[in-house]
């Protein structure tokens, strides 16, 4: 299950599973696209429940970066469990997404 | 779902949706454990069935979760090999290209990603289309 908040102009997805799988990157994939259609491009995905992402999660997650980039906002990525840093690890990808330890930080990389 | 052992070998078949991932890995990981691997390794097997079955669901089977995956297992001289197969949509693994990560990073392009890992977690990933236009995946992991 993934629950949104907004705070400002800044559009927070948590996802609020242990696994991301294929069925949350669907229910992601379609938030977002609902998201940066109602003009939000400041996103950040809580990841702070997560114990597992899998690589059609990662794929909604690189898509939906590169997106928002084009728009010129950001998506960024907050609560790295061990499993996932591991799984952000082993594709390099954490390289591509700024990530925070807590949502506050996170949110406020965009204010400032 | 069925199920069947003996020795060396176990089996599993189960309908093609997400729900039953749980199942699938239970089931290999079980058998990873019984093989004699380390936790991290069951855990790097585990992902790359995962990922497999997802390929699977979604691509051979476009999320029709009525369908079939077989699951084959298979213990000997230090060699797991887990056979995945599937009756759906033929895959060609040289239409998807190996992700060259440096471009992968600065292009933010996505597709191939799961192939990529499963290559990354396995010792030896390979394709192969059986008679009755059937689909097999054979990933393979030597214990060390």
């Amino acid at each position: 299950m993934i629950i949104e908040e907004r705070i400002g102009d800044v559009i927070v997805e948590i996802i609020n599973v242990e696994r991301a799988s294929v069925k949350e990157a669907e229910e992601l994939k379609a938030k977002l696209i609902d998201a940066i259609d109602d003009g939000y491009k400041k996103i950040i995905i809580d990841l702070s429940e997560c114990d597992f992402v899998d690589s059609s999660f990662l794929g909604v997650l690189v898509n939906s970066l590169k997106k928002v980039v084009k728009l010129e906002g950001d998506l960024k990525l907050v609560g790295f469990r061990p499993a996932v840093r591991a799984m952000f690890e082993l594709t390099r990808l954490f390289r591509v997404f700024e990530s925070f330890s807590n949502l506050q930080e996170a949110v406020k990389s965009y204010t400032h | 779902m069925t199920s069947k052992t003996n020795n060396i070998n176990k089996e599993l078949t189960v309908k093609s949706t997400t729900n039953n991932l749980a199942i699938i890995r239970e089931f290999v990981e079980n058998i990873a454990r019984e093989s004699g691997f380390s936790k991290e390794i069951v855990s790097k097997i585990s992902l790359a069935v995962d990922e497999a079955c997802t390929n699977v669901i979604k691509h051979a089977y476009k999320f029709s979760p009525d369908r079939e995956i077989k699951i084959l297992t298979q213990f000997n001289d230090s060699k797991l090999t887990i056979r995945i197969t599937d009756s759906g949509d033929k895959f060609d693994p040289n239409l998807i290209p190996e992700p060259n990560l440096k471009e992968y990073h600065k292009q933010k392009k996505v597709g191939g990603l799961g192939m990529f890992l499963m290559k990354k977690l396995m010792d030896e990933v390979q394709y192969l289309t059986l008679s009755g236009n059937q689909n097999q995946v054979v990933l393979v992991k030597y214990l060390a």
